[in-house]
Order: C-alpha cells, then sequence, then structure tokens
C-alpha cells in the first residue's frame, strides 16, 4: 500500500454494468440522508454531482431530480462524517473500449489512486452473467488496472475490503420467489469471487474475509406500496451505503442512523 | 398594383413542397407586386394654356442650345388621338457627324429642325416632353424608344422635366400602364405557374430533395423564389428588378413557426456508443443557450462559435468544458460524435477540421431525421417528446449486445469451492 503524511481522502468507487443501477443507489442513499439530516438535525451531505440536478448541496434534490439512466462518465456525492469526507462515485456501466469517454473514465478512476480507496461491484441480477463477466474482463478490470495499477487494486481488494452489491433483487423474489433468488445471488456471487481470485491471483480465504454482499433493490422512487421482502431489499441498500460510510461516521452518527432505517422504511 | 400567382395543383403530388410553398407564401398564393409609378418631382402638369413648355423652352432649353449634349424630345397624341407621335430636337443635330448615327436610329421625321418648333405644341394632345442633357451616354447606350421601356430609359437619366397636361392624363396614363402591366402579369401568372413547375423540376436542388421526398426549408423556398421566379419575371415584364418585389398574404410570425414545429410528436436522441465508428471521437452535447440557439458543446480544448450555413438555428459552439458542467450535463434531446483533436494538430486546423466534422455530423443528423422520421434537425431537437434513438446504440441494447464469456476453467474450479462456502453463509435478510 502507498502511504502518505497526510490524511487520505475516502473513496468509494462503484463499478458495473450499465443500468446495474449504481446511480439508484446513489439516489436512494441520498432520500435517506434527506430523512435523517432532518431528524438528526444535521448535514451530512456535502454537495452531489449527477445528471439532471447538475451541483446541489441538497440530497432531497439528488432525491427527486437526479435523471437515471443519463451517467455519462461518472456520478459523485460527497458526505462529512464526525471522521471525515466521504466520496461515493460510480463510473458509466458501459465505456467504450477505447475513445475520449473511455479516456475520461480512466483519468477520472486514476485521480482516485491516491486516496483510501475501496470497490463496491454492481450487479444486475436480470442481465446475463457471462455478459457480466465479459463487462468486468473487458471494461472495468482493465479500466481500474491501467488507472491504478493491477498490484494496487490487488492490495485494494485484499486490505480495504470491498463491497458487492446484488441489484434488482425484488425482480427476481416476486418472479420466481425468495428461492430462485437464493440460487441467484449464490451463482452471481461465487462467479464474480472466483473471476476476481483469478484476475488478480488472490487468496481464496482473504477474500472471503474481504468483502460484503448485498441484495438489494434500489428503486426508491417506486409508488406502490412495497411488500415486505422488497422493503426488507430496500433496506439492504441503506445498511450497504451506511457500511460504505463507517470510517467516516462515529459509532453514535452510524447506530443513530441505522436507527433511522426502519423509520424512513415504514414510509414506503 | 400586384397579381396573385397560385401555386400550380400539379405540385400537390409532391406534398411537402405544396404544403411549404403554401405556408411560405401564406394561404397558397404567391403576390407580385410591382411598384406603383410615382410622380416625380420633374413631372409637371400643364395648366390650360401649355404655356409651361414654352416657358421651360425658352428658359431652360434655349441657353442650352449650345450644349452638345442637349435633347429635347415630346411625345403627343395624332389627331386622331390614337398613335402616339415622338419629336425631338437634339443641339448637335446640325452635325453631320451625330446626324448620321442618330437619323440610322430613329426616324428623321422625329426630329425638328428648329427647337422653336417644339414650342409649337398640341398642348390637348400632349403627351409627354422630356429633356435630356447627357446625351452623350444616349448615345453610347443607344436609343431605344421602346414604350415599355420608355419610364426606365427616362429614369435613368435624370436632368428631364416632363410635362404632362393635366392630373387626370396622368391619372388615365396610369391607369392604363397599371391594367395593361396587370393583364400581362395574369397572363404571365398562368404561364408561371407552368414554368414553375418546370423550374422545380429542372432546379438541381429541388430535384435532389424531391427526390429524397424531403421538404424543402424556408430558405430554399425563398431562394428559389428569389432566384429562379424572380428572375423569370423580370425577364418577362423587361422591368427592373426593383420593380417586381414578393409578399405573403400572410406572412408567418416566428411563434406561427415555433408552433407548426411543436405539433410534431418527434424528437431525437443521438447516443454514443463503443462501435467502431465512433472510436477517438469526442463527445459533445447539444444543448440551448440564452439566445434560444442550438449549442453544440464539445469537450475539447477550443473556444470558437460558428454558425452551420445550412440552418441558422444552429450554433455551434465549441466548449472547453468540463466533465461537471452544468452545460455538458444539459443534455435534454441528444448527443454528437465529433472527431477529436489530435496531438501535434495546429489550433487553427483541429478548428476547421472540427467545425467541417460537426457540420457534416450534423447534416448526416439532419437527413436521417427527414428520411426516417419526417422532421428536422432542428424540429427534433425543439420539440420535448419521447426519445428515439437515430443513431448509435441505445445503451440498453447496447448492453445485450455484449458478448457472453464464460469463465476459464480454473476459475470454475474455484467458483465451485466457493459455492460451497457461500451455501453456508447465505443469507439474503
Amino acid at each position: 500500500m502507498r502511504t502518505s503524511l497526510f490524511r487520505k481522502e475516502n473513496v468509494v468507487l462503484l463499478l458495473g454494468p450499465t443500468y446495474a443501477g449504481k446511480t439508484s443507489f446513489i439516489v436512494t442513499s441520498c432520500c435517506f440522508l434527506s430523512y435523517a439530516e432532518k431528524k438528526l438535525n444535521r448535514k451530512i451531505f456535502v454537495e452531489g454531482h449527477l445528471p439532471g440536478v447538475y451541483s446541489t448541496t441538497d440530497p432531497q434534490e439528488v432525491c427527486t431530480k437526479t435523471i437515471l439512466r443519463a451517467t455519462i462518465i461518472s456520478d459523485e456525492v460527497k458526505l462529512r462524517g464526525g471522521r471525515g469526507l466521504l466520496r461515493i462515485v460510480s463510473v458509466s456501466g458501459h465505456p467504450p473500449e477505447s475513445g475520449v469517454i473511455r479516456d475520461d473514465i480512466e483519468h477520472f478512476v486514476a485521480g482516485l489512486a491516491d486516496s483510501n480507496l475501496r470497490f463496491t461491484f454492481f450487479f444486475d441480477l436480470e442481465y446475463d452473467l457471462e455478459r457480466h463477466i465479459t463487462m468486468f474482463n473487458d471494461f472495468f478490470f482493465p479500466i481500474i488496472n491501467k488507472a491504478i495499477g493491477r498490484d494496487h487494486v490487488r492490495d485494494i481488494l485484499l486490505y480495504n475490503k470491498f463491497f458487492v452489491v446484488l441489484n434488482k433483487g425484488d425482480r427476481i423474489l416476486l418472479e420466481g420467489g425468495i428461492r430462485e433468488l437464493e440460487d441467484r445471488v449464490e451463482e452471481y456471487e461465487s462467479t464474480f469471487l472466483a473471476l476476481l481470485i483469478k484476475s488478480y491471483d488472490l487468496p481464496e480465504e482473504e477474500v472471503l474475509k474481504s468483502y460484503r454482499s448485498y441484495v438489494t433493490f434500489c428503486n426508491v422512487r417506486e409508488h406502490a406500496k412495497l411488500r415486505d421482502e422488497v422493503r426488507e431489499l430496500l433496506k439492504n441498500a441503506i445498511r450497504a451505503f451506511l457500511d460504505m460510510c463507517k470510517p467516516v461516521l462515529g459509532p453514535d452518527e452510524h447506530r443513530s442512523l441505522d436507527g433511522l432505517v426502519g423509520e424512513w422504511l415504514r414510509q414506503k | 398594383m400586384s397579381v396573385r400567382m397560385h401555386i400550380p395543383r400539379s405540385l400537390k403530388r409532391f406534398k411537402y413542397l405544396y404544403d411549404m410553398l403554401s405556408a411560405f407564401l401564406g394561404g397558397g398564393s404567391l403576390k407580385i407586386g410591382i411598384r406603383k409609378l410615382r410622380i416625380p418631382e420633374s413631372m409637371h402638369f400643364l395648366k390650360e394654356s401649355g404655356d409651361e413648355i414654352n416657358e421651360f423652352i425658352r428658359e431652360r432649353i434655349y441657353p442650352l442650345y449650345e450644349s452638345e449634349s442637349l435633347l429635347v424630345g415630346v411625345v403627343q397624341y395624332t389627331y386622331d388621338g390614337e398613335n402616339a407621335e415622338m419629336r425631338m430636337w437634339y443641339s448637335s443635330l446640325a452635325s453631320n457627324e451625330h446626324k448620321s448615327s442618330l437619323a440610322s436610329k430613329i426616324s428623321p421625321e422625329v426630329f425638328v429642325q428648329d427647337p422653336g418648333d417644339l414650342s409649337v405644341l398640341d398642348v390637348e394632345g400632349l403627351h409627354v416632353c422630356y429633356v435630356f442633357s447627357e446625351m452623350k451616354r444616349i448615345l453610347e447606350g443607344g436609343l431605344r424608344p421602346r414604350f415599355k421601356s420608355f419610364r426606365d430609359f427616362v429614369i435613368e437619366h435624370l436632368d428631364y422635366r416632363i410635362f404632362l397636361r393635366d392630373r387626370d392624363l396622368y391619372d388615365r396614363l396610369l391607369k392604363g400602364l397599371s391594367s395593361s402591366i396587370t393583364d400581362l402579369a395574369e397572363k404571365l401568372g398562368a404561364r408561371f405557374s407552368s414554368e414553375i413547375l418546370k423550374a422545380v423540376y429542372g432546379n438541381k436542388i429541388v430535384r435532389e430533395v424531391l427526390r429524397s421526398a424531403v421538404t424543402l426549408r424556408d430558405d430554399e423556398i425563398r431562394k428559389f423564389l428569389e432566384d429562379v421566379v424572380h428572375e423569370m419575371l423580370v425577364r418577362a415584364l423587361s422591368g427592373r428588378k426593383d420593380d417586381i418585389i414578393f409578399t405573403c398574404d400572410v406572412p408567418l410570425s416566428g411563434d406561427d413557426r415555433k408552433s407548426r414545429r411543436e405539433v410534431r410528436p418527434v424528437a431525437a436522441r443521438y447516443e454514443f456508443f463503443s462501435c467502431k465508428e465512433t472510436e477517438h471521437w469526442v463527445v459533445g452535447t447539444l444543448c440551448r443557450d440564452p439566445r434560444n440557439k442550438l449549442k453544440v458543446c464539445l469537450r475539447i480544448p477550443l473556444v470558437t462559435d460558428v454558425s452551420i450555413p445550412s440552418d441558422p438555428l444552429i450554433v455551434l459552439s465549441v466548449y472547453p468544458l468540463d466533465v461537471r458542467s452544468s452545460m455538458f450535463r444539459n443534455y435534454e434531446h441528444m448527443l454528437i460524435v465529433i472527431r477529436p483533436i489530435f496531438s501535434g494538430e495546429s489550433i487553427e486546423h483541429a478548428r476547421s477540421r472540427c467545425e467541417h466534422v460537426v457540420g457534416s455530423e450534423i447534416n448526416r443528423i439532419n437527413d436521417t431525421l427527414r428520411r426516417r422520421y419526417d422532421t428536422t434537425f432542428a424540429e427534433a431537437v425543439l420539440t420535448h417528446y419521447e426519445v428515439i434513438t437515430i443513431s448509435g446504440v441505445p445503451r440498453r441494447r447496447a448492453r445485450e449486445k455484449v458478448y457472453k464469456t464464460p469463465l476459464s476453467l480454473e476459475a470454475m474450479n474455484i467458483k465451485q469451492r466457493l459455492k460451497e462456502r457461500l451455501r453456508a453463509r447465505r443469507s439474503i435478510f
């Protein structure tokens, strides 16, 4: 790991195929934050840059006005906890194999190399698993390898831990039931971990210890009354968000935010 | 005075052309205005005696007798009242030098030998009297006493005076002239209908446009009317270009045009993807600027502002945009894929190349829009309806085109081992 005399910036980088729900995840988190900020009477959200809202300091604006399916290069929100700043950034889910967009994404990721970086890998449970493999193999791994360096990526994966978000669980749940969802989650998770282990030559034991996975539902703008199971998946998304924020949140902050999740969900 | 020319019905089978002409002409007819003959300052109405002419000749012409450039002429009706005759006196007529040249052009009886003879006029039958002081110019240009171009001929030579018997005569003259021109124009109108058709068929631009079954833009119609139809009218009426003007009965206001545009339920969106054609290209964004012009913003380190000549609605602005710039994010409708600047290229070269590429790109999009969606680039962008992908591949579809990669055998083995362990710790909620 590289070291620095200065405190490093905390960054969570979301990677995954287009329409996997990276922007939706950020939007959902901001909806919760907006609620939590009012309840706690405390400002956590610093600023956000997302399609449709451009630059804003209001999480409610991100929650309601962000245009989904429109990320060209990246989305970003910045939060301030008791222990410092955290940036949650996501990059376009379908970077071309080459060209300016690809260059921009690489430059963008390269700018994060010196930060205290953690990866979050997004999956769309409805999207073909083998296409996920292609996207990670051909797009995301080469980008982070080129921008950050393969060894550095390996270190980050091993020591900084990473997250796996398996999104759109609601659709599988409603169509195939819990059994189908469990099978698919197992298939996707094991495949991805195998791919990661193989690509970065990671020790299996260490990998199993160094990640957390969440099966989520991130369509917070869904107006229909949510079923209890789907509400649980939404809860998972907020849990994932709070876990990502953990390094910058004080213990009390985390506890109080966590305590508000159930209350917020009851409104849904 | 004006005449209406109806758009030939035979054009109706080219619906777009007909509609556009109708819209442009405001109700389906072209109104050709021919400027009225105004009373020039040098025109005088005679009193009962007609002494003004004699006085004018005595005071103004006699002193100029010595001038070689003086020519005095009168046109008056003959006694039978049905024909007009012209009589002229030219100060240098006496000299053989000019006499021969003039005599060859003008009937000898037109000339009077003594200017005094001009003062003995039949005032009752007087039509017009004129004096030219620049005879040399007339001689150089030749004397063309044809009635149709007579007015122009007179007006061309500034130092002249026209005497008319009275206002009534002037009015009758004008009325006669107007009606003759109107009659002529009406006849021509019918003929031009067919000539317009011919011109439409023969006009290269129109032919090409018709072939691709698309519409003409306003500026193209204007150009067609001004270049082709106007030229035909000028030629036929032997008039000056300024005398024939086009007017619309109901001029279209900007709002009308906009409302016509807004009823079209079509919009376009242009997405970029990892297709071969778009590799190494710069991405730009189309948005609107404060002047409500469309703006193509490119993420390249250049600043310029050019107009696309074929479409005045579009202003191309090349901005050094930051990824997070609000303008870059403000892409409601369309993304344009543009060629990038290569290292080693000069700024000027890059700029010119870029403008060229943007122009051709917009033209290409325009063509696609016209061909497929029966709308134009500007219309598509200015409307706010459902998005249609016109080029490139939508991301949703593109992601379905990603080929499938199976896990390698080694990874498959790892997966099998992991599966067992994951099953043990599986918990979704």
